[in-house]
């Protein structure tokens, strides 16, 4: 024990060494790392690394630590406290297969509640949230604020998700690889406090008391905050669809110059008959965005299956070339990525692309990555797709009478619910371990703090780019 | 002022190092065992200190249900460790794609990742029900 005292004690003069050297040290906070490694592992895997991305490290473990650090550097130079926040933090051999492994975890080691200076009492908070609050740190001696697990066999063992590793570099170029520090900034985020202690799955509260995060969840059909809801009433939330939004003031402020307006394919013409009106969509990452100058034209089906559908995956043929030609194609999802779609389509001279899904849900997004696609893409629903082939039965070779719009609703921002609060993640099937303490997958641009981490993100966590520091202020950061 | 910028103004994490589970309490103390032939008690063995020894000895272990410890002046504390962790998953498909998504509990981590390869042949519908950004 007298070593981990000393060298806490360490900690503590380095940090303060830190936080005296900086001149604006009020408006940051000090996030210290604290390498839960033994030697020769973890933080301290003496294997060589060649300089990567920014990352100077020449081990493989001082290049982990120096990402930790960048990450850590981000979020001190975004927070504002006077106490330390301490991560306690390794890495470790954590669940691979060849083909999926756990990244890493993080989440708050204790929690706190009615200490001197809680902005609300009977409530939950997260020991780095509360230290700040207290002023002082209200922490177990010893104790991390955080602790942060990350998965030291990735990428460099056949049994865990070989030639995937994380990219260890900090100039968010990371390629087809995982990028550790935008991984990182999601996890801390979590540990800070984007994240409820109420049981998503039973809705019940940790003994009986609601978590701060609690007091902003608001289900956007009755108004009714998760904090005065029953536990049966949470659950039925978290799976509700879009049910759940953020109703924390800050967050809600911030929306409008950090969300795009909602995509939205609308459909009429005099053929169009039931399938006329204005239908959700969902975005795709390649291709230009939708504006406020719709692409419009005839919507024309591509037909080379035998139920007649079409799923584009090789070059058009003659007759299907010509339809789609100065048109907006209709294909259908599966068997191919979204690009190789996108770009068949293109080739043959499509204007536009309409994915049909191949399996009920809603309209999710479609990533890939092409810079050579010039013309939008979005994706429908199965649902919506048979009306609108229904619609197409009656064609010329080169007109359909129905024509596609693919533009925005002026009215709506991507992934806010009426009254422009962002929706919260919500899956209608309850997939093991969802958890609400995540953005919609709706958001546009995608998020920092979405369920899943998308190639598109920026190492930023504030506006006009983020959403995530703005949710944090409003539980007390 | 940019982040770039900002971050060389503000060099503020410090990177500290610790012997792996350093604050966790000592796990020894004074043991004793009955004989079985003898009756007597006795200092145990390597053999029987080893099934002694409690299995978790880490500060970070989770608690099997939590437990609050009340502070004088009334402040409530419940240590969460493990279980109030967030995991990143990853999967790669049979095209090399990569996707993951963010669970709550180690189980549905666990779940997510020893799951995959079952759930490969069917992955769209995997995709769909967690709401990802598919790349097909």
């Amino acid at each position: 024990m007298k070593s981990a005292n000393t060298a806490l004690q360490l900690c503590a003069i380095l940090a303060a060494l830190v936080l005296s050297s900086a001149a604006t040290v009020s408006q940051a906070a000090t996030i210290t790392i604290v390498n839960q490694n033994a030697a020769g592992i973890g933080f301290n895997d003496p294997t060589p690394a060649t300089p990567v991305g920014g990352n100077p490290g020449t081990t493989l473990g001082q290049q982990r630590l120096y990402a930790f650090q960048h990450a850590a550097n981000i979020w001190g130079a975004t927070l504002t406290s006077s106490v330390p926040i301490r991560i306690g933090a390794s890495f470790v051999p954590l669940s691979c297969t060849a083909n999926s492994a756990v990244l890493g975890s993080a989440g708050a080691n204790e929690i706190w509640s009615d200490f001197t200076g809680a902005p609300r009492q009977n409530t939950w908070y997260p020991s780095a949230l509360a230290s700040k609050l207290a002023g002082v740190d209200v922490a177990t001696p010893g104790e991390p604020h955080i602790i942060a697990r990350f998965n030291s066999r990735l990428g460099l063992f056949a049994d865990c998700l070989p030639g995937s590793g994380f990219y260890l570099g900090t100039d968010n170029n990371a390629g087809g690889q995982i990028d550790l520090v935008t991984v990182l900034l999601h996890e801390m985020a979590h540990g800070l406090g984007f994240q409820t202690f109420t049981d998503d799955e039973t809705g019940a509260e940790i003994l009986d008391v609601p978590s701060i995060w609690d007091h902003y969840l608001v289900d956007n059909r009755t108004e009714r905050l998760w904090v005065d809801m029953t536990p049966a009433e949470r659950v039925a939330s978290a799976v509700s669809g879009d049910g759940l939004s953020w109703n924390g003031p800050i967050v809600t402020a911030a929306v409008p110059q950090v969300l795009d307006p909602k995509s939205r394919l609308t459909v009429a013409g005099n053929a169009a008959g039931n399938a006329a009106g204005n239908y959700d969509v969902g975005d795709a990452s390649f291709g230009p965005p939708l504006g406020a100058a719709a692409v419009s034209g005839q919507l024309m089906p591509v037909v080379e299956q035998p139920d007649g559908t079409g799923l584009a995956c090789a070059a058009l043929n003659e007759v299907n070339a010509l339809a789609v030609r100065g048109n907006v194609a209709l294909v259908s999802r599966g068997s191919c990525d979204f690009v190789a779609k996108a770009r068949n389509v293109q080739a043959a001279g499509a204007i536009g692309m309409v994915v049909a899904d191949n399996a009920p849900g809603a309209a999710a997004g479609m990533s890939g990555d092409d810079p050579a696609i010039a013309i939008p893409s979005v994706r429908v629903t199965q649902e919506a797709g048979n009306t609108l082939r229904a619609a197409l039965q009656n064609r010329s070779r080169t007109r359909s009478g129905v024509t596609a719009s693919l533009g925005i609703d002026p009215n709506r921002l991507a992934g806010t619910d009426a009254q422009r609060r962002i929706l919260m993640y919500t899956p209608t099937t309850n997939a093991p371990g969802s958890s609400t303490s995540h953005y919609t997958t709706d958001a546009k641009p995608n998020q920092l703090m979405e369920p899943s981490i998308n190639s598109d993100l920026t190492h930023t966590v504030t506006p006009p780019r983020d959403l995530t520091y703005p949710l944090l202020q409003d539980i007390g950061w | 002022m940019s982040s770039k910028k900002m971050l060389a103004a503000l060099p503020l994490a410090a990177i500290c190092f610790m012997p792996p589970h350093a604050s966790a309490q000592d796990p020894q103390g004074m043991v004793v065992v009955r004989d079985a032939q003898t009756g007597q008690l006795r200092a145990p063995t390597a053999a029987e200190s080893r099934a002694l020894a409690p299995k978790a000895t880490t500060s970070m272990a989770a608690p099997a249900r939590p437990s609050m410890v009340t502070h004088p002046g009334g402040a409530r504390q419940v240590k969460l460790g493990e279980r109030g962790l967030v995991y990143s998953v990853v999967t790669r498909d049979g095209d090399g794609k990569l996707s993951d998504q963010c669970v709550h509990g180690k189980a549905a981590a666990d779940q997510a990742v020893l799951g995959h390869q079952h759930a490969q042949h069917s992955q769209q519908a995997n995709d769909d029900k967690e709401g990802r950004h598919e790349v097909r």
